[in-house]
């Protein structure tokens, strides 16, 4: 008996030095809170942030959303934390990217973090595949056709946006003169701020009609007919019938006979035109930039601006602020590279394309930066052409498969 | 330490060149070993109120292990051949008990591990590849224990362990590691009754281990994972400029143990020692960055009785071992001519707790001295692993019972004998489970405790024989023994089987 208690007694020692063991290690709390002192007045601010804390040794992340821009985080292993705040805000078809971060955050106490963030204006909408050098129906010189010009824009984001009201227009005519010896100067305050057009063509709709979700794209073309016809462009050219919108006012019958039909697409509005109005939209084949823009004030289609050194038309002023996305292209690649040679100021567009020939049947279209999870592809947008886009044989609507918005009932 | 070498083998070696008193057989020196009341504690002074009867001892051992029932950082499959030598002398009132092994280690189908020379439960610190490999392993293990007497009632002892181990992986990411192991542990031994002895014993431990990870291959480099326990890791790679380098790891233990010892009508020994300690883990020695600490409580207690002319004996058995896992987070601080790694907290973040108890008893009937014509017995034994990683919250638990049977008997063969022994055993898992709860859920080490806790959750059953065939000419015997033992999964898959060749003589 007493063998089997001394026996015991020793096991009870055991078991009791196992209740004096060390309390786990203390968690820590990191308060995050945003700064946006260094934001402009006017912007458009989140409603929330979304906050991420990594442990910079163990790569673990915690994210949450603030509420009243601040954000915390309980339980924390003690350590050294990366802080990054991110938000998204789109309006008026523009992206408002919110960023900021803090590094090295010692929080091997209870931490309390403020993290600046600055915005940068991205466009939400952007030009995915432009379609304007047209084609040949034939052997001569003068076998083309160039009806068959589309301008399709793609929802790049990650929010729903509207058309409603969304603008197209053109630089050449009021850019400079043909040669690009005289660039046109106009009688306006600040002029840096403007860009100076001849027409522009303006989606209808009362501000939630014409919704595109992320990975929609909507087509604006400038006859929404089959261009393949052989009666039209044969087989060089592309079948427009699915476009959303054609830039035309209505059927209309040329002095050659060619009757411009009315289509099932959307006719967009002719908002502004200082010169000698076309009964459809012809854009150039060699020279041009097409510009994509909101008006953040309305557009007056009468009082216009006239040059001080020249060209044939007035011009309408737009905000360059307005312009959500714009694509330039020259026939050679020289004309290109001079000084002055291009519409478009640096800050809008730096890089420009060009196809070595007018009537080649060839597009441009935006280069893919990545594809969503969801499959939905993010185009690449660096505010470059040469960069952004490459060149295709041949035309594609909705290359890569782009979603067709929910109102177009009439593309199969 | 290399100095060391040569004295503590000559001290292993003394028992040989001493002249002995008369060979064993392989079963009398069973009997020697399993009634001794010393030969298993720490208290090397006690020897000299129970001396062994002297021998001396050299043979080699070949063995092989196969099969997938392991624990997942174990290999597949594992040969070993192994020298060893033992003996014991008495120089004037000195009494000496030393033995040495050389092992040679080759071992197949080894994963989970790139850098330690023997992973584990307790050390979550590793770097951790899932290419499995080869590993050569090497080690000189040499001990001795020596016992003098100061007074009539008072001796003092010591017993150093010493052991040197290479090893080296054989695929990339491979590793060559190094340690060195010192264990001293000096003992006082009182007796002032007939019946009754008391002692005391101290202990210092000292572990070093050095690895290198490498590529055979330069341009590849190799992915691998620091883990941090119960499938935590940082990713990390091998090769390169920027890929780990060696890993270090200094552990020092401290303790010390109460004996107390009766004899008269029977015999009993009791032990209750107690280790704490901890083993630091660092990454390149030219920019120390600390990996982790562990931080070891251990208790053990056990207890032999003897009775019935010795004829009978139970001795039980019990442990219990704490070992927290302490992370630092560190900054780099690269001021120039200076850089080094600034320490600004230190966590506890996992635990790593097992208790193991048993109980064994066995009887020799017809004992004659050292010699007895048959034997039986049984153990059981308990375990219990009870771990936990903190923040993210994992776990990691098993509890296992088992029970074994076993027999032997020895059978004369004119001047030879032949000693079988054979047993069965049955082990039951009682509850088994593994719990990650953090996000790395690729993490390469999650496997390593999934197919680890397969293996503790698993009821099994196993057999073992052995016989060994003993012929003494002149004072010497020669001992040719055969083993083998097979182990299966009952709840799952998988078994395990070992063998082993084993030629020794004793004088």
């Amino acid at each position: 008996m007493k063998k089997i208690l001394l026996i015991l007694a020793v096991l009870a020692t055991a078991a009791a030095f196992s209740s004096c063991k060390k309390d786990g290690t203390k968690t820590v709390l990191i308060n995050v809170t945003v700064d946006e002192s260094s934001l402009d007045q006017g912007l458009v601010k989140p409603d929330s942030y979304k906050v991420t804390v990594t442990n910079t040794a163990t790569t673990t992340a915690v994210t949450a959303n603030t509420e009243n821009g601040k954000a915390s985080f309980a339980e924390l292993v003690p350590g050294i934390y990366s802080v990054e705040v991110n938000a998204v805000v789109v309006s008026d078809g523009r992206q408002y990217v919110y960023s900021g971060s803090q590094s090295s955050v010692n929080a091997t106490d209870d931490a309390n973090v403020a993290v600046a963030v600055t915005a940068s204006k991205e466009s939400a909408l952007v030009f995915k595949e432009i379609y304007y050098c047209g084609c040949k129906i034939g052997e001569g010189d003068y076998d083309t056709y160039f009806r068959d010009q589309f301008w399709e824009i793609y929802n790049n984001s990650t929010e729903t946006v509207y058309a409603d009201g969304l603008c197209l227009t053109t630089l050449s005519n009021n850019y400079a003169s043909y040669d690009f010896s005289t660039i046109y100067k106009y009688d306006i305050a600040e002029p840096e701020k403007y860009l100076f057009v001849k027409t522009v063509w303006q989606i209808p709709g009362d501000g939630t009609q014409y919704p595109v979700k992320p990975g929609e794209s909507i087509v604006v073309a400038q006859w929404a007919t089959d261009h393949t016809a052989e009666t039209l462009g044969k087989s060089g050219s592309i079948n427009l019938t699915g476009a959303d919108f054609e830039a035309i006012l209505g059927q209309t019958t040329l002095f050659n006979g060619v009757v411009i039909t009315d289509n099932p697409a959307i006719n967009m509005s002719r908002v502004i035109e200082t010169g000698y109005a076309m009964p459809q939209w012809l854009v150039s084949v060699g020279d041009d930039a097409i510009v994509l823009f909101k008006p953040s004030k309305p557009l007056v289609n009468e009082n216009f601006i006239a040059s001080t050194n020249g060209g044939f038309t007035d011009a309408r002023e737009i905000l360059r602020s307005d312009v959500l996305d714009a694509v330039q292209w020259r026939t050679n690649q020289e004309d290109g590279l001079k000084d002055g040679g291009l519409f478009l100021p640096k800050e809008i567009d730096a890089g420009f394309q060009f196809l070595g020939a007018t009537y080649v049947g060839k597009s441009l279209s935006r280069k893919v930066a990545y594809t969503r999870e969801d499959g939905t592809a993010v185009y690449q947008d660096t505010n470059n052409n040469t960069n952004d886009f490459e060149i295709n044989n041949k035309p594609v609507v909705r290359r890569n498969g782009a979603g067709v918005p929910s109102w177009n009932t009439w593309t199969k | 330490m290399k100095k060391l070498f040569p004295i503590v083998l000559s001290l292993c070696l003394s028992g040989i060149s001493a002249l002995a008193q008369g060979s064993y057989t392989p079963q009398e020196r069973e009997v020697m070993d399993s009634r001794s009341l010393w030969i298993a504690t720490d208290n090397a002074a006690a020897f000299y109120f129970s001396p062994l009867p002297h021998f001396g001892l050299v043979g080699v051992k070949g063995s092989r292990q196969e099969g997938e029932f392991r624990p997942a950082r174990e290999a597949s499959g594992s040969t070993s051949i192994t020298a060893i030598a033992a003996g014991d002398a008495t120089v004037g009132k000195l009494f000496l008990l030393g033995d040495f092994a050389f092992r040679n280690i080759f071992d197949n189908g080894c994963n989970y591990n790139t850098n330690q020379y023997e992973p584990t439960d307790d050390m979550p610190y590793y770097i951790l590849d899932t290419n499995p490999s080869r590993w050569i392993r090497q080690e000189y293990d040499m001990r001795v224990r020596a016992s003098l007497p100061l007074t009539s009632v008072l001796a003092a002892g010591l017993d150093v362990h010493y052991i040197d181990k290479v090893g080296a992986k054989q695929k990339d990411p491979r590793s060559e590691t190094y340690v060195m192991d010192i264990d001293i542990r000096p003992s006082l031994a009182w007796k002032p009754a007939q019946a009754h002895l008391f002692g005391v014993s101290f202990l210092f431990l000292y572990d070093y281990e050095r690895a290198y990870p490498s590529n055979n291959n330069y341009r590849i480099d190799q992915k691998t994972v620091c883990t941090l326990g119960l499938g935590e890791v940082n990713n990390s790679y091998v090769g390169g400029n920027n890929g780990l380098k060696e890993y270090y790891y200094t552990r020092y233990l401290y303790g010390g143990a109460l004996h107390y010892a009766y004899e008269g009508d029977f015999a009993l020994r009791a032990e209750l020692r107690g280790l704490m300690g901890s083993t630091e883990v660092e990454h390149k020695k030219s920019l120390p960055e600390s990996k982790g600490r562990t931080e070891t409580l251990r208790i053990d207690a056990s207890a032999l009785l003897l009775w019935g002319e010795k004829a009978n004996r139970l001795q039980a058995k019990a442990f219990y071992r704490a070992t927290d896992g302490i992370e630092k987070v560190q900054q780099l601080d690269d001021a120039a001519f200076n850089q080094q790694w600034i320490t600004i907290a230190t966590n506890h973040m996992s635990d790593y707790d097992r208790m193991e108890a048993s109980l064994e008893y066995d009887h020799l009937f017809g004992l004659n001295g050292l010699s007895y014509v048959w034997s039986t017995g049984g153990r059981v034994h308990f375990a219990n692993e009870s771990d936990a990683y903190l923040l993210p919250a994992s776990s990691f638990n098993w509890t296992r019972l088992g029970a074994e049977a076993f027999a032997s008997r020895r059978f004369s063969v004119r001047k030879s004998s032949l000693y079988a022994r054979a047993g069965i055993g049955y082990d039951k898992s009682l509850n088994g489970e593994y719990v990650y709860g953090g996000v790395k859920t690729d993490s390469p080490a999650i496997g390593l405790y999934q197919e680890d806790i397969a293996f503790y959750s698993a009821d099994c059953a196993q057999v073992r024989a052995s016989a060994t065939w003993s012929l003494t000419h002149r004072k010497t015997c020669f001992n040719l023994g055969l083993e083998g033992g097979f182990k299966k999964a009952l709840s799952g898959e998988g078994s395990r089987f070992s063998a082993a060749l084993s030629f020794d003589i004793f004088f």
